[in-house]
């Protein structure tokens, strides 16, 4: 199934992604942000907040933007 | 529909007209000059401290450089990325959609203000403190007749805490209600340009609420603010004035000068240190 993709991490990267049937958000996450620390980004789903086990529907827009962004002087 | 929600309709609407016109992603294309300038000035100061053999001072100053190559690097990564014919066609989100991140807004955001009239859209963050350091809260405000231009926001201190070395400074990625983006600046820019308006001002808040250990939040007062270290010192000059006679007054004052800080923290120490001198007094 397709859902819309949106990581705010690094350079940002919004895209269509297939995804198997069951994914869950906490499965998701993991494969964008790969080891870093799920607990260091705001998940939002179709803009909403939710739970990690929540299983992804066809169509959903899943957001993940990181808490920590270090500015310049 | 109630009023509010046909406000963010119609600035929904502006934002797709503006973002459809300004579909030039090239334009916002910078070369990292800025951070260029802060490796060269870094670089300077580095050798000038190994010069004069202040060994500890090159230490840290090695840090700094190390921190502003590794920024420069991003900002260049960040560059031939969006030099990339397949991110020159950046989709636009659709008015609806815009639409929804705007209603969203309110759920991340306590204080939402749109101006039809000025075409500005607005959010507010809670206090920030960096490090101890507390800045207030910032008001972060989009011109949606800039979008997605470089200074299309600006940062707005509402309850500004200035910095000593420099009055245009309220926090330390802020300078002249710009904020400077590092590595938040691509990830800024493609919500911009995609018409991503709740990631823009997550991304943009979260960068106002974290420290970098790069930034001198030495310019501003350390560990309390201005106002609170005052209310430090009158407590304890009460404190010292019931608790000793004027045979230690010298002493008091002493010790209020070199002890602010740490009798915040530690009272019952300070308190313990006037009885001493009392006692010694009385002693002499």
């Amino acid at each position: 199934m397709r859902i819309l993709v949106i990581n705010n991490d690094g350079g940002g990267f919004a895209d269509y992604v297939d995804v198997t049937e069951g994914t869950t958000v906490q499965k998701m996450v993991s494969q964008q942000i790969h080891s870093a620390n799920p607990a260091n980004y705001l998940i939002r789903v179709n803009r909403q907040p939710v739970a990690a086990d929540q299983v992804l529907q066809e169509g959903d827009r899943i957001s993940i933007t990181p808490t920590k962004i270090e500015g310049a002087e | 529909m109630n009023v509010e929600q046909r406000q963010m309709l119609r600035l929904a609407a502006m934002i797709h007209e503006r973002l459809v016109a300004c579909s030039q992603p090239l334009d916002c294309l910078e070369l990292p000059r800025s951070a260029w300038s802060h490796c060269t000035d870094t670089l300077r100061r580095l050798r000038c401290v190994q010069q004069r053999g202040w060994h500890l001072a090159a230490v840290r100053q090695q840090q700094y450089l190390a921190h502003e190559v590794a920024f420069l690097r991003s900002e260049l990564s960040s560059l031939a990325a969006a030099l990339d014919p397949a991110e020159r066609n950046l989709p636009v989100a659709a008015a609806a959609d815009i639409y929804r991140d705007l209603v969203s807004l309110s759920q991340e955001f306590e204080n939402v203000d749109c101006d039809l009239k000025e075409k500005t859209l607005s959010i507010h963050t809670e206090p920030i403190t960096l490090q101890d350091v507390e800045l207030g809260p910032f008001e972060v405000e989009l011109d949606i007749k800039a979008i997605p231009n470089h200074h299309c926001y600006r940062i707005i201190a509402l309850e500004p805490l200035r910095a000593a070395s420099n009055d245009s400074l309220t926090h330390p990625h802020v300078s002249d209600e710009q904020l400077c983006e590092g590595e938040g600046r691509m990830s800024i820019r493609r919500a911009l340009q995609a018409g991503r308006i709740a990631d823009f001002f997550l991304i943009v808040t979260n960068l106002l609420r974290t420290y970098n250990s790069g930034s001198p939040t030495r310019r501003w007062p350390t560990g309390l603010g201005r106002a609170a270290k005052s209310a430090a010192r009158r407590r304890l000059r009460m404190t010292a004035a019931h608790a000793t006679g004027a045979a230690t007054i010298s002493v008091r004052t002493a010790r209020v000068r070199a002890t602010t800080v740490e009798v915040i923290t530690a009272p019952t120490v300070y308190l313990s240190a006037v009885t001493a001198a009392k006692t010694s007094a009385r002693t002499v």
